[in-house]
C-alpha cells in the first residue's frame, strides 16, 4: 500500500497534551470540548458520512494523525451558529454552502455512479472532488450553490479543524496553549522546558 | 420596547467610540453606547487558542465582490464591546506628515500631532528608547520589548546585513508593570485576545474609564436605524437587543461601527427627507471604501525558528514608506498559516499541506504593510439581502488600482531578499489584506466629503461619525492609532458642540 506518511514528523516524542494541566481552565475546557465533542443537531447521518469520507480523500496523510471527529465538531459548530459569515464572492454564508453542497454531492454521486459518496472508491471519490473544485460537477445538481464554492468553503473549513487538533500540533511541533506560563527562554536554540525538544535532540 | 434618553448616543464601542464616551463621560455628559457584541471579561472569555477565538471577529452576513474581494470576517473586523482593538497586533504608528497633505486630508499633521503626543502616553506605548524614524515621532512611555523572537532576530538580520534601518516595534503592550496590569509574557496569542491583559486595548482604558464615569454600555445591541426629525437633525437610534426594539432619544449621535457597518446604518436609515440615506447629499456614502495589503512571505531556515513564540508583530523597518510599505516579523499559529496556503493555493490539502506544515518550526513568517490607492468604485451598498433583524446585507465591491499591485510586487521582493539576506529560503508569497478605512471620507467640500475633520457629518449637524471610516487614505501604517487619536480631536469637538447647542 503507498506509504500516506512520506515525510516523517521531527518530534515523534513530544505530546503537546502532556502539559494540559498547566494551562488556564478556561482554554483546559475547549480543548476538552474539542477532544470529546458532544453531538449537534444540524448534520444528518448521510451528511456526517459524506463529511467523513470527504475529509479522509482530502487528507489521506493527515489519517492516523488526526485524533478529533471532524464531523461531529463541524456539526457542533454549525450548531453553535459558528458558520454564519459569508465566504468572498458568495451570496451565502458558509453554513448555507456547507449544507446545499453535502445534499448536491451526494445527489451527484447517486445520479452518476449509482453509489453514495461514502461507498465510492478512494480514487473515485477524489476524482469527483477535484471535479468539484474545477467547477465540473453536473449543473442539473448544483442548483443552490456551486460546486467550486462548496470545495473551497468545506475545505478551507475542514483544515482548520485539522490544525486545532493537539495530536496535530504535537505532530509539528506547535507549543499550543501558553497561558499564564508565556515563554521565557529567548536566545539562540533556547527553547523552554515545556515545549518540542530541538528536533537533533528528538530524533537521536 | 423601551424609550430613553441620553445627551449622546454611541454607535460601537471599539477604539473609536470607546474613546468619545469616556471623553464626553468625564465631562458629565449622559453617555448611551451600544455595541453590537458582548462585553468580555479576558479571564473568563478569552483562551488560548485559533479556533475558540474566532469569536472576536464580524460574523454577520457580509457579501464581498470585486474582482480583488476583501476577507471580511477576520482581520478587516471586530465583534465585541472594544472592536477589532481586541485582536489587533497592537502596533500603533503615527501617519508620516506628508500623508496629510499628498492627498484631500482637511487637517495637517500639526493639528493631529498633539493627540498623537496623548495617546502615546494614555496607550502606555512600549518602544525604543530612539526610533529611527524621528518624523514617526520618538519617546515612548515604556521601554521596548526585548525578549525578541527567532522570527524577529532573523527578520531584522536580514535588514542588517541589507543597510537598512531596523527596530523593535512601538506596541501598546506593556514592557513592565503599570497600575495592577502586568507585562507582556510573549504568550503570542495577541490576534486571539490578551488573556493576561498586557496589551492596551479599549477593555482595559477607555471602556472601564468611561463606565466609570457614568457611561450606559448596552452590549449586544444592535443598532438598526438613526431617526430623523422635523428640524432634520438626528433624533434617535432604534437598536435590537434580546430580539425586542428599543429607542434612545439622543441630542447627539456618533456612529463608530467601523467601515462597513457605519455606511451601511447611514444608508439604511433613509428616509423622505433623506432618501439616499442620512449624509449623502454628496452620494459619498460607502464609497472610497479602502484596506491595506498585509502579505506574507514564509521562508524556511535550517535550524528552528517556531514563529509561535511571542507576541506576532515584534520588529519592523519603515524605510520603505514612501515607497508605499512597511516590513514587520510576523509570526503566525497553525490554523492561520494553513488557511493562508489554502487560500492562496487551492492545491495545498492533503499531502501537500502536510509536507509544508511539518516543516512550521523552520519556517520565518515576514509581512508587508501596503497602502492603497482610494478609488471611488470601491463601496458598501445594501444589497437585497435581507439579515436575521430584516435589514439590508451589506455588500463590499474592491478591486486593486495597479499602483497597489505595484507595491505588492515591491514588498514582496524586498522581503524574499531580507529572506535571503537572513539565509533563509524565500518559498511562499501568501497575499492577504488587513484593516477598513473609508466609506465616509472627511473633507471641506460637502460635494466632495461627507463629515467635516471632526466627524461631523456636512448634512446632519448633531450627526457624527468616528473612526475609520472618515479616513482618506490608506497609508502604509497601522491605521489605530490614528483612529484613537482622531476619535479624540473629535470627542472635544463634541464637548463644545454639545456646549453651544445647551447654551
Amino acid at each position: 500500500m503507498k506509504d500516506q506518511h512520506p515525510k516523517k514528523t521531527y518530534y515523534p516524542t513530544y505530546d503537546v497534551m502532556s502539559e494540559k494541566g498547566e494551562w488556564d481552565p478556561v482554554t483546559q475546557q475547549v480543548i476538552q470540548n474539542r477532544t470529546h465533542p458532544t453531538e449537534g443537531n444540524v448534520l444528518t447521518p448521510e451528511m456526517k458520512r459524506t463529511l467523513q469520507a470527504y475529509s479522509k480523500s482530502l487528507f489521506p496523510s493527515h489519517v492516523g494523525e488526526q485524533t478529533l471527529s471532524i464531523s461531529l465538531i463541524l456539526d457542533h459548530r454549525l450548531t453553535e451558529k459558528k458558520l454564519k459569515s459569508y465566504p468572498k464572492n458568495s451570496l451565502l454564508s458558509k453554513e448555507e454552502i456547507i449544507l446545499y453542497g453535502l445534499e448536491h454531492a451526494e445527489e451527484e454521486c447517486v445520479l452518476t455512479d449509482q453509489t453514495p459518496f461514502f461507498q465510492m472508491s478512494d480514487d473515485d471519490r477524489l476524482k469527483k472532488i477535484i471535479s468539484w473544485k474545477h467547477q465540473l460537477g453536473e449543473e442539473s445538481v448544483w442548483k443552490n450553490v456551486s460546486c467550486d464554492l462548496f470545495y473551497s468553503t468545506l475545505t478551507s473549513e475542514l483544515l482548520k479543524l485539522i490544525y486545532s487538533d493537539p495530536s496535530i500540533w504535537s505532530n509539528i511541533g506547535y507549543g499550543g496553549p501558553a497561558y499564564p506560563r508565556g515563554y521565557y527562554a529567548y536566545g539562540p536554540k533556547q527553547f523552554d522546558s515545556w515545549e518540542a525538544k530541538p528536533h537533533d535532540e528528538n530524533l537521536s | 420596547m423601551t424609550k430613553t434618553s441620553h445627551d449622546v448616543c454611541i454607535i460601537g464601542a471599539g477604539a473609536a467610540g470607546s474613546v468619545i464616551a469616556s471623553h464626553l463621560a468625564k465631562k458629565g455628559l449622559n453617555v448611551a453606547m451600544l455595541d453590537a457584541g458582548p462585553h468580555r471579561d479576558p479571564q473568563k472569555d478569552f483562551a488560548s487558542d485559533e479556533l475558540e477565538m474566532e469569536k472576536l471577529f464580524w460574523d454577520e452576513p457580509r457579501i464581498s465582490k470585486g474582482n480583488d474581494p476583501i476577507d471580511l470576517y477576520r482581520s478587516t473586523s471586530g465583534k465585541g464591546v472594544g472592536g477589532s482593538a481586541v485582536h489587533y497586533t497592537a502596533q500603533l504608528l503615527r501617519f508620516h506628515p506628508k500623508d496629510f497633505t499628498n492627498a484631500d486630508w482637511p487637517i495637517s499633521y500639526k493639528d493631529v500631532n498633539p493627540f498623537y503626543e496623548d495617546m502615546t502616553k494614555q496607550l502606555h506605548l512600549a518602544g525604543p528608547s530612539s526610533f529611527p524614524w524621528k518624523e514617526f515621532g520618538d519617546r515612548f512611555p515604556f521601554p521596548a520589548h526585548h525578549d525578541l523572537s527567532n522570527n524577529t532576530l532573523k527578520f531584522r538580520e536580514g535588514l542588517e546585513k541589507m543597510g537598512m534601518k531596523h527596530a523593535v516595534s512601538p506596541l501598546a503592550i506593556l514592557s513592565a508593570p503599570y497600575d495592577e496590569r502586568h507585562p507582556c509574557i510573549n504568550r503570542g496569542f495577541c490576534e486571539e485576545g490578551c488573556m493576561p491583559d498586557s496589551k492596551t486595548t479599549p477593555l482595559n482604558t477607555f471602556i472601564p474609564e468611561s463606565l466609570q464615569a457614568g457611561t450606559t454600555l448596552i452590549p449586544e445591541a444592535t443598532a438598526v436605524k438613526i431617526e430623523t426629525g422635523d428640524d432634520r437633525k438626528a433624533k434617535s437610534v432604534h437598536y435590537i437587543l434580546d430580539d425586542q426594539q428599543h429607542e434612545i432619544e439622543a441630542s447627539i449621535v456618533v456612529v463608530a461601527a467601523y467601515a462597513v457597518e457605519t455606511p451601511r446604518l447611514l444608508l439604511q436609515s433613509k428616509n423622505n427627507d433623506f432618501p439616499e440615506g442620512l449624509a449623502n447629499s454628496s452620494g459619498l456614502v460607502g464609497r472610497y471604501l479602502m484596506t491595506n495589503m498585509n502579505d506574507h512571505l514564509i521562508a524556511k531556515f535550517p535550524e528552528e525558528i517556531r514563529m509561535y513564540r511571542g507576541n506576532p508583530v515584534q520588529a519592523l523597518t519603515m524605510d520603505f514608506y514612501q515607497k508605499g510599505f512597511i516590513l514587520n516579523s510576523y509570526g503566525m499559529r497553525p490554523v492561520r498559516l494553513a488557511s493562508l496556503f489554502f487560500e492562496n493555493d487551492a492545491s495545498c490539502v492533503g499531502e501537500n499541506l502536510r509536507r509544508r506544515m511539518l516543516d512550521y518550526n523552520h519556517f520565518t513568517g515576514f509581512a508587508m504593510l501596503g497602502e492603497v490607492q482610494p478609488q471611488k468604485e470601491n463601496r458598501v451598498e445594501l444589497s437585497g439581502q435581507r439579515d436575521r433583524f430584516e435589514q439590508p446585507v451589506p455588500r463590499v465591491t474592491f478591486s486593486h488600482h495597479e499602483k497597489d499591485l505595484s507595491i505588492r510586487k515591491q514588498a514582496k521582493e524586498m522581503m524574499e531578499r531580507v529572506a535571503r539576506a537572513a539565509g533563509g529560503e524565500p518559498l511562499y508569497h501568501l497575499e492577504a489584506h488587513a484593516h477598513l478605512m473609508g466609506g465616509c471620507r472627511m473633507g471641506n467640500d460637502p460635494a466632495t466629503s461627507v463629515v467635516n475633520s471632526y466627524g461631523q457629518t456636512h448634512d446632519i449637524e448633531n450627526l457624527f461619525v468616528a473612526g475609520a471610516p472618515t479616513f482618506v487614505t490608506a497609508p502604509a501604517a497601522n491605521p489605530t492609532l490614528t483612529v484613537y487619536s482622531l476619535a479624540q480631536r473629535s470627542a472635544e469637538y463634541i464637548e463644545s458642540y454639545f456646549k453651544s447647542i445647551r447654551s
